[in-house]
């Protein structure tokens, strides 16, 4: 792949991040296998076999972070590695060496902790065991457990099919073997694809060529976004689990939805969440007395948008009927007109503050490589062109899909 | 942090540390008052009053949502500004973040603050939010748990968490809050502190002038010595909650009253590599613990300063609550050895970030604070803070601490 090594140089912080990215292809027969990766690469490797070796050799490299995740990016997944070293040119210790620290890096990357090409079956059952916990955690969380139930009710297309949510029962199913042959596949013979911010020289990408040549190159589905056809009927769901608390959630579809959708999603998004306007909070909370949070949140690939209210039991009915009126006064013109202005101002002072974040750097060069999002720049140039009638006309495409309300039935 | 703060003094006590920064887009102000969860007794006057648990959270958000511009999220928000508030067991602050017009900003943050508007009416105002966030925090384990230690180790103490319960809230009245603000919310009683890209004289002129502005009740309070015997009279309690796996914690109450505030401030780095050496995942009782299957996944430790008290908890999800329990108590009554290549390796991992971290404002603020209020230091921790570290005064200091009174907190799922 061309432009595989990707680096913003900057001096204007004290380390250095690395994101090590790995995509692959979605598929649902290997929905699981992600998930278990996460528990066993990162925190050991076959040169340093135990957390203790391993964590003091991060050290001893200079390493200050190290992580391994899985997301999805359209109809791939990404495996990552989350390096952060510490930038020498502060830190000033006469033994550091980017290529000895890089070496060791990938080491860790390419050998885990394995032998004669299968994980350890005790760290295997470890790693299962760590796996249902967490999708169990997920189902006595609240917040985490409404967000699941919501999904499951929204996703007529089966979008989601890959959410280790709907795979519990496959773990048990996954040998040692099998996964380190995915691990194979996957990560062990592939380059990937790196993106670096900090204070780095031409020097890395000679180091990375040394390190990778012999690597196959990576293989990426290029992103696009996948809307869900027309809402049929308005789909609900209420159930009662012993929380103190109770939620509600609405999900939007938008209707014929688009990549020039997207800024105008974020705009609503920002409109009804960012402190500029905070419409969810004034109504709600302010003159409705009724949450002592409420957010929304959007999804750019699928277009659609969540909005969450943590609620008392009493007040449930008269907050489905607070957020729809609240999605009427949006197509006020006065009311929205103010509200956009606003949003364009937070947008121009998230550029300047965004400059003393590494991490927004990051976002911003993984982001126009995969062609996700524009540049902050660039989509800040955007949110300045929307007009009150666009976001009208968009308004009007806003299509109400669910409404979810999960009752706690604990007593004061 | 590898920078030095600047510091200030009001004639009217007031005092201001600067962190100024070039080479940052913003300005962050924290305003920050020295009353915080608990401070439930105090004196006044040569009187003695006893205010209910969550007093200072209820003034947060009147003084946040109630003051002359209205509520600071709305009217910061319009201005392109972030802000937010905070209580803690020691402080309540206030702050603003802001790329730009950030005189104006302080002028705002003060002024609302410092020039109360508050009626009745507002105070009942807010309670439904409180109550809200009062449940919202029932449903975390973790909360949970700290309130069942806190509860049942701090004999004497009424603090329980920064919240208080629904109750405790109800019955604040009027009265209450207007005594505890102007007692309380008065400058020998604030800290500014302000980070980022400014001029410090410029800024500093700023705020001379807009207190020349304000008046206020001063008075003289102290907050009541309240003994804390060392004994508890409880060793267990079990929650019922919805909880992926049973959840397992101990905690002891350790005797500090023999160490300055200063000497807690270096000993709280020998705390923290004593806690990860002995149960973070790089520790042989973890490695025991995943291989008899008693965990699945790491510990979590935690410890608190409550005046001359410590309480450390340790706990975890686990598949056996008892051994769990007998384990970690087993390392710290009986104090295994010490790691002194290991030790080295932790001070120059803590050396290592603290020069490279790139932490924000936000975080710079929180350090200061804590140093302020648990060990009396307006300083920021500092590579030469680990430079004075060293392995004999480790050994020596855990090998002092006496685990002797502990509490055990389990929390089981909901049947």
């Amino acid at each position: 792949m061309k432009n595989e090594i990707n680096i913003y140089k900057t001096k204007n912080f004290h380390k250095i991040v690395l994101d090590i990215v790995f995509p692959c292809v979605r598929k649902e027969n290997y929905s699981i296998y992600g998930n278990l990766l996460i528990r066993l690469l990162s925190k050991k490797s076959n040169k340093y076999p135990t957390e203790e070796m391993f964590s003091n050799a991060l050290i001893e490299n200079y390493v200050m972070g190290f992580s391994f995740s899985k997301s999805i990016c359209g109809e791939n997944w990404f495996y990552t590695f989350h390096v952060v070293l510490a930038d020498n040119s502060i830190l000033k210790e006469k033994e550091y060496n980017y290529e000895k620290t890089l070496q060791f890096v990938f080491d860790s990357i390419y050998n885990p902790f394995a032998l004669d090409n299968s994980f350890y079956a005790s760290e295997m059952e470890i790693a299962k065991k760590q796996l249902s916990n967490y999708i169990e955690s997920g189902y006595k969380n609240i917040k985490h457990y409404a967000s699941i139930r919501t999904d499951e009710i929204l996703d007529d297309e089966n979008y989601f099919f890959d959410s280790p949510f709907y795979h519990k029962e496959d773990i048990e199913n996954i040998t040692e073997q099998e996964l380190f042959s995915y691990f194979k596949e996957v990560i062990y013979k592939k380059r990937p694809l790196l993106f670096i911010v900090g204070n780095v020289d031409s020097n890395f990408v000679n180091i990375f060529e040394k390190i990778l040549s012999k690597k196959e190159e990576n293989f990426l589905i290029p992103y696009t976004i996948k809307p869900y056809p027309k809402v049929k009927k308005i789909k609900t769901l209420e159930e009662v689990k012993e929380y103190n608390q109770s939620i509600v959630k609405f999900v939007y579809k938008i209707q014929n939805f688009h990549q020039e959708d997207i800024v105008k999603l974020n705009v609503l998004n920002f409109i009804l969440n960012s402190q500029s306007s905070r419409v969810l909070h004034e109504f709600l909370r302010i003159r409705e007395k009724l949450v002592y949070t409420a957010g929304s949140s959007f999804s750019a690939r699928y277009g659609l948008l969540y909005i969450t209210a943590q609620i008392y039991k009493e007040q449930h009915l008269k907050t489905i009927e607070t957020i729809k009126d609240i999605m009427k006064i949006l197509n006020d013109k006065d009311f929205l007109k103010e509200k956009l202005e606003k949003v364009k101002l937070r947008k121009r002072i998230n550029l300047e503050r965004q400059k003393d974040d590494i991490f927004c750097y990051l976002e911003d060069l993984k982001g126009t490589f995969f062609k996700i999002h524009d540049t902050f720049v660039e989509e800040y140039k955007n949110v300045k062109k929307i007009t009150v009638e666009n976001m009208l006309a968009f308004l009007k495409r806003l299509q109400l899909d669910t409404i979810y309300y999960l009752e706690g039935s604990k007593d004061e | 942090m590898n920078k030095k703060i600047i510091s200030k003094i009001l004639d009217n006590g007031l005092q201001i540390y600067f962190y100024p920064d070039s080479t940052k887009h913003s300005v962050f102000m924290d305003f920050i008052v020295l009353y915080g969860a608990f401070h439930s007794d105090f004196t006044v006057n040569n009187k003695n009053y006893h205010m209910n648990n969550g007093m200072a959270h209820l003034i947060e958000h009147l003084l946040f949502e109630k003051n002359q511009y209205g509520n600071f999220a709305n009217f910061f928000g319009n201005l392109g500004m972030k802000t937010n508030a905070t209580t803690s067991t020691y402080m309540t602050d206030f702050f603003v973040d802001t790329v730009e017009d950030a005189e104006k900003a302080l002028e705002y943050l003060i002024k609302g603050i410092s020039k109360p508007v508050f009626t009745k009416e507002d105070i009942e105002e807010i309670k439904p939010a409180i109550y809200q966030e009062i449940r919202m925090r029932n449903d975390e384990i973790g909360r949970s748990v700290y309130k069942s230690h806190t509860k049942n180790m701090l004999l004497n103490y009424s603090y329980i968490d920064g919240l208080g319960t629904k109750k405790n809230v109800e019955d604040i009245t009027y009265e209450q809050v207007k005594l505890c603000y102007d007692i309380f919310y008065q400058p020998k009683n604030e800290i500014l502190f302000i980070a980022g890209n400014f001029d410090v004289d410029k800024i500093f002129l700023k705020i001379k002038k807009i207190y020349e502005t304000l008046s206020f009740k001063m008075s003289n309070f102290s907050y009541l010595k309240i003994e804390e015997p060392l004994s508890i009279k409880k060793r267990f309690q079990e929650i019922v909650m919805p909880t992926p796996k049973e959840y397992a914690c101990v905690c002891y109450k350790l005797d500090f009253s023999s160490y300055s505030r200063e000497q807690r401030r270096m000993l709280s780095y020998y705390l923290g590599f004593f806690l990860g050496e002995n149960f973070s995942i790089v520790s042989s009782l973890y490695k025991k613990l995943i291989k008899e299957k008693i965990i699945e996944s790491p510990l979590s430790c935690n410890f608190n300063f409550f005046e001359d008290i410590l309480l450390i908890s340790i706990g975890g999800f686990t598949n056996n609550r008892k051994i769990l329990v007998k384990n970690i108590r087993n390392v710290l009554e009986n104090k295994p050895a010490f790691n002194e290549k290991l030790f080295y390796l932790d001070l120059k991992s803590e050396k290592m970030k603290t020069l490279c971290s790139d932490v924000s404002f936000y975080s710079i603020s929180r350090n200061l604070k804590e140093n302020i209020s648990y060990f009396n230091s307006p300083c920021l921790d500092s590579v030469e803070d680990l430079q004075s570290l060293n392995f004999r005064d480790f050994q020596k200091f855990i090998k002092d601490l006496n685990f002797k009174e502990y509490f055990v907190t389990t929390v089981t799922d909901v049947k």
